[in-house]
């Protein structure tokens, strides 16, 4: 049987406002273990920045820790639904080139899938479904 | 594996290791001293030890923020042995060494997206990203 997105994602994403710092979403990264935070403007979704985002973004840019996130977010998210296939997700990782996808249910972010959840649970890399358990990012 | 990887000194900044894995398209920089590997700088690192801990990056070596004592491969290893050592160590990716010199990583987004690919090659060098 083929894995559902909503039984290999990390449910319940964060998300910080547009205008928190830099600093501040790079301490919520790691005080929740996790790799990418959903940034919401006005209460409503206006996209998403990665740990990759800060660094690439802000350091190589010599842009400062106490500047806003906001800036730093990708928008035109693509997004997968909850009740779609893992293999649906990993083709949409491969032709966008992302390694988070917002996941959606009920017209709502329910959380967010990255590759390491998505490896097959039928083959040798099972093993990296259990990194979920401890690199949920 | 991604090869070649990029190797920068222990003395250069957290800036410019962004600024490398920007260029270059990369997630990981390895960092060696005195011609040897000493660990190794991901992008994640530089939010969680720099960002996170107010450091400056301008200021904040290398040297200071990689990780040490490394788990590596070599280019003939099989897959099975990158998946268990990426386990085992719970890291997300291992420098490929030969002969002492750094000829690449394999990243568990190599091992994830590729072990869905039908193939019957089974190491780690007929992996090229």
């Amino acid at each position: 049987m083929n894995a559902k997105v909503r039984d290999v994602m990390t449910p319940g994403p964060i998300g910080v406002d547009y205008y928190r710092s830099i600093g501040d979403a790079a301490r919520i990264m790691r005080d929740w273990g996790i790799g990418a935070v959903l940034v919401v403007n006005d209460r409503a979704l206006y996209g998403l920045v990665t740990d990759r985002d800060l660094v690439v973004r802000a350091v190589a840019e010599s842009t400062g820790p106490d500047e806003p996130v906001g800036p730093l977010s990708s928008r035109d998210l693509i997004a997968v639904h909850a009740d779609d296939d893992t293999a649906v997700a990993m083709r949409l990782m491969r032709e966008h080139a992302v390694h988070r996808l917002p996941v959606i249910e009920d017209g709502e972010v329910a959380g967010v899938v990255s590759p390491g959840d998505l490896a097959p649970p039928d083959d040798p890399a099972s093993a990296l479904a259990e990194l979920r358990q401890t690199h949920s990012g | 594996m991604s090869a070649p990887p990029v190797c920068m000194a222990a003395t250069e900044s957290a800036s410019a290791a962004a600024k490398a894995m920007k260029d270059r398209g990369i997630g990981t920089v390895l960092v060696v001293a005195g011609g040897r590997l000493d660990g190794l700088v991901t992008d994640r690192d530089i939010t969680i030890r720099v960002l996170a801990e107010n450091r400056d990056p301008l200021t904040t070596r290398l040297g200071d923020i990689c990780t040490t004592d490394l788990a590596v491969l070599s280019p003939d290893d099989d897959v099975q042995k990158a998946i268990r050592l990426v386990r085992e160590r719970a890291v997300r990716r291992l420098p490929v060494i030969a002969d002492g010199v750094p000829v690449g990583v394999v990243s568990i987004g190599d091992l994830a997206l590729d072990e869905s690919e039908p193939s019957d090659q089974g190491q780690i060098k007929q992996y090229p990203t």
